[in-house]
């Protein structure tokens, strides 16, 4: 058994979201800041006519902001009945990966990240942490910190 | 005449439709005769036919549903079980209902159709004489009744909807009539969407009914009965070859494909701003042609996308009539209802929107407008009222006038309830004009009915109409003249989907408003923005022609953090909005532009914010949030509705009811406290260099006792002429207060006045403070004389005391 995974890297890690979740890829989109929203927030999009709200996933896992200058790519993702924008540092590629690699978050994680991996395969010299979409798109009022 | 002609028409159509369904109903029926849904789907359509036969007057079909409900009644009740027997009589009187139609359909009249056997054959099962029957339907009813039920829907189905849905509007059939069915209905009723549909092509066998009719006396259960079937397909058969291609020149288009078009027509036209906005820059001559077409297509298919959801306003009015005729009746009032603009036309999202209004509208013209006649009479008029609705378009809004030449609205009464209700102090209504005051009926609570009568006066009143037609984009006002009569005027918008917006920039970020909120735009330079924004206790106010304006900074309001590179705004611009009845200025740094905008719904994270409405994309293709502005005020304002407004209210009319007078003083940062007079035994200057230090507290040595003193401007928060460390001013005014021996010293930096009254009140308020008034022309903070007291000497008052001050505050409400 095998499950593909579209790939992203955040601060040095390699992420994934399952395939079937993902609508498109985009890179930077001006975005309209949303004041007064939760901090992961990273304001609207315009998706070709429909707005769409942009989840910092660096400030949804606690991580430190991206630097100056420093483009913030667009992963579409379908949640259960919006569309979100996840910002990720770059894209990956599309990966397949066989079940038997996969192992629960492991202990040495903490924190937010924990919260929102679901577990992690071990590929050769990385590991892929599987990111849980609909855990990370519950910002309303669980989000505070940061 | 006209007008009916389309009453007609709409109940012809909405029958057939029915009677269609109620022939499968039936005969699903007879399989499981138990069925509550089918029985009591059965019920309504024949219960909705008399009920329609009766307001036009057609007395056989009348009769024929009255009895035929009587039976379905006692059936959905339980008290009869269905037989065959039942179920072929039903079917008879489907029959005979649909003869009817078709005679109403060609001669605008009943015609001979013969009613008398069918109402005798229902009778008789009602009674339980089922023998009776037989000769009329019993030994050859049974088998062909089945057949009969089958085929003869077909040939009158094919028939009716033809001439009939000529004169409709394709929409406004598709909902009103499957909907209320859908709740009732269980199996059957998802069939009804498609079977519509399947109405359109079914015309095409056009020429096969007109030999079909001829069979459909035949299987009709007997010869007994051939009079009452031959008679309907003999007009039947004539028309509708004529008026075959009628029915093709309307489809049935499902309410939600519309929709969907709507929306990709407002997509449609944000793309063409988008490259109108392009291709302007541009220069090039072919793209800047391409743009116009681009242009004019766009603009016209939005419209014509527009007005598929359109519905004439009469759809509404033709229930009025008999509102008014028999509302007028109960009351013994004659009225004359005049209709004009009915065929205006109205987007039906809307159209449902305004129903209730309107109706209680035209409700309380009757009950509460006309006079009874002879009132009328020796008032000079005419005995019988006029009752006038008017429905045109005006600048792209529709505006719906309810005029009658009733009594009018006498302003003196409204005011007068106005102060009894606590909403008005009577010194203000002096300065209201008679328009201001008639505004009062859109407050909650306010009813002027002498007493509660059925027909209106329940409490839900004129606010719940202006909450409603609000709700929709729109606005509702009223005029009256004293003795002759009142005109209700609404606007509402054509549609919904687009709304006009006002488009502003606060910290370098753009917002859109709604524009219906917006009522004047102040704009502030330089050198009026310091002096032109006063302050409340922290809040700022702006007078607007001498009233208090309670203002949001828009900019605090979203906690927006201006950039570095955003430069302070030199001007700034007051936005004048008005939700809930309740006006307030938005402070924001520019206005941009004012834009048609298409509402884009917000992701459930933002929604729950509730300071925005939606989201919108602008001309360059940005996003946009659309502001909430009755939510922004809620949360940014300090009271918390009206509730607190009534607070305020009785608080003016005790200050001014009782013509309390008021020490105005001056404070540092310019100012102005009023304190009751009441609480002044005397006025005093103070030396500064006597004010000396007891612990945290400082006294004054006064008439060889030690007084406690409160500094004002200490006391309320803010600076102070005569604070420590600046010792330039040598003394310092200050109000004295005693009560039972003791005394306390509330020190101010200037005493300005005295007065009595005051003409403006707000909501602002804050710690230490009852709110605030325009005195003299300058905003001014009524003080909470209490808390100032206890400021200077906690332990003021003795129990006695207490009471004593009690008394006092409360006639300044605090």
């Amino acid at each position: 058994m095998s499950t593909q995974y579209a790939t992203f890297h955040l601060a040095g890690h390699l992420f994934g979201v399952e395939v079937r979740r993902v609508q498109e890829v985009l890179t930077e989109q001006p975005r309209t800041p949303a004041p007064l929203a939760p901090h992961a927030v990273a304001g609207l999009i315009n998706l070709r006519g429909q707005v769409v709200t942009a989840l910092d996933l660096r400030r949804r896992l606690n991580m430190p902001d991206r630097q100056e200058g420093k483009v913030a790519m667009n992963v579409v993702v379908r949640a259960a009945e919006e569309v979100w924008s996840l910002l990720v540092d770059s894209i990956g590629g599309v990966i397949e990966v066989t079940d038997s690699t996969f192992e629960p978050p492991p202990d040495t994680l903490s924190g937010p990240i924990r919260e929102l991996i679901r577990g992690a395969y071990k590929l050769d010299g990385a590991l892929l942490l599987v990111l849980d979409v609909d855990k990370a798109l519950e910002i309303e009022g669980a989000e505070s910190a940061a | 005449m006209d007008d009916m002609d389309e009453i007609v028409q709409e109940f012809l159509v909405e029958s057939y439709e029915n009677l269609d369904q109620l022939d499968s109903d039936l005969v699903a029926l007879e399989q499981q005769p138990g069925s509550r849904e089918l029985l009591a789907s059965v019920f309504r359509t024949i219960h909705t036919i008399k009920g329609t036969s009766g307001f036009l007057a057609f007395s056989k079909l009348e009769s024929v549903a009255h009895v035929g409900e009587n039976l379905l009644a006692r059936l959905r009740d339980g008290q009869l079980v269905m037989t065959p027997v039942t179920t072929d009589v039903l079917l008879r009187m489907v029959d005979t209902i649909r003869a009817l139609l078709s005679a109403i359909e060609e001669s605008h009249s009943e015609g001979p159709v013969e009613v008398a056997e069918v109402v005798a054959a229902i009778r008789a099962v009602l009674d339980g004489e089922e023998p009776v029957l037989p000769p009329s339907a019993g030994a050859g009813a049974e088998e062909p009744a089945a057949p009969a039920a089958a085929p003869e829907p077909e040939p009158v189905a094919v028939a009716a909807p033809e001439p009939v849905t000529e004169s409709v509007e394709v929409v406004a059939e598709v909902t009103p009539e499957p909907e209320p069915e859908v709740d009732a209905g269980v199996v059957p009723q998802p069939e009804v969407t498609p079977e519509p549909v399947a109405e359109a092509p079914a015309p095409a066998p056009t020429p096969a009914p007109a030999p079909t009719p001829a069979p459909a006396p035949t299987p009709a259960p007997t010869p007994a009965a051939a009079p009452t079937p031959a008679a309907a397909p003999a007009p039947a058969g004539g028309a509708p070859a004529e008026k075959a291609s009628a029915a093709e020149a309307t489809i049935r288009v499902d309410v939600e494909l519309l929709e969907s078009l709507v929306r990709q027509a407002g997509e449609l036209v944000l793309a063409r701003n988008q490259i109108l906005q392009r291709a302007g820059a541009l220069r090039d001559e072919d793209l800047t042609r391409a743009c116009h077409r681009l242009n004019l297509v766009a603009s016209e298919m939005q419209e014509s996308v527009m007005r598929t959801r359109m519905q004439a306003i009469d759809h509404l009015w033709s229930k009025l009539p008999r509102v008014v005729r028999d509302l007028g009746n109960m009351l013994g009032r004659k009225i004359k209802l005049e209709m004009e603009g009915g065929e205006t036309e109205l987007d039906r999202t809307l159209l449902e929107a305004v129903k209730d209004p309107l109706t209680h509208i035209v409700r309380n013209a009757v009950d509460h407008g006309i006079e009874p006649p002879e009132v009328r009479l020796a008032a000079g008029k005419n005995e019988i009222g006029t009752l006038k609705l008017r429905a045109a378009h005006e600048g792209g809004q529709v505006v719906v006038e309810i005029r009658d030449d009733g009594k009018g609205i006498d302003p003196a009464v409204i005011g007068a309830k106005a102060v009894e209700k606590g909403l008005v102090s009577p010194v203000k209504l002096e300065s209201l004009t008679p328009n201001d005051i008639l505004q009062f009926l859109f407050l909650p609570g306010f009813s002027t009915a002498a007493k509660v009568t059925n027909v209106s006066g329940r409490g839900v009143g004129m606010d719940v109409v202006k909450t409603n037609i609000e709700r929709i984009g729109g606005s509702v006002d009223v005029e009256s003249v004293n003795g002759q009569g009142t005109v209700w005027r609404l606007r509402i918008p054509l549609t919904l989907a687009i709304v006009p917006a006002l488009t502003v920039e606060c910290a370098g970020q753009r917002y859109a408003m709604p524009q219906v909120n917006l009522l004047e735009l102040v704009s502030l330079d330089t050198e009026r923005m310091s002096t032109a924004i006063e302050d409340v206790g922290g809040a700022k106010v702006y007078r607007l022609r001498g009233a208090l304006l309670p203002l949001i900074r828009l900019e605090e309001a979203l906690e927006l953090r201006r950039p570095a590179d955003v430069e302070l705004p030199t001007n700034l611009v007051i936005a004048v909005l008005e939700c809930d009845g309740r006006r307030f200025g938005l402070l924001v740094d520019r206005v941009l532009d004012t834009e048609e905008i298409v509402v884009k719904p917000l992701s459930g994270a933002l929604k729950a914010i509730g300071a925005y409405a939606g989201a919108t994309i602008l001309g360059d293709g940005r996003v946009s949030l659309i502001l909430d502005v009755q939510s922004l005020a809620r949360r940014t304002m300090r009271s918390d509705g009206l509730e607190h407004a009534a607070d305020q209210a009785a608080t003016q009319q005790a200050v001014t009811g009782d013509g309390q007078r008021l020490l105005v003083v001056g404070l540092g940062d310019n100012r102005r406290v009023a304190i009751p007079l009441d609480v002044v035994t005397r006025l005093e200057e103070f030396r500064t260099d006597s004010i000396e230090r007891v612990g945290r507290r400082e006294v004054v040595r006064y008439r060889g006792e030690i007084l406690p003193l409160v500094r004002l401007s200490h006391h309320l928060g803010g600076g102070s002429r005569g604070s420590y460390g600046e010792q330039e001013v040598a003394s310092l005014p200050g109000v004295v207060y005693s009560a039972r021996g003791r005394s306390v010293a509330i020190v101010v930096d200037e005493i300005v006045d005295i007065v009595s009254g005051q003409d403006a009140h707000s909501d602002i308020d804050d710690a230490g403070l009852v709110g605030s008034a325009v005195i003299r022309d300058r905003v001014t903070e009524l003080l909470d004389v209490r808390s100032a007291i206890l400021a200077a000497d906690p332990n003021f008052f003795t129990e006695q005391a207490q009471h004593e001050l009690a008394e006092a505050s409360k006639r300044l409400g605090v």
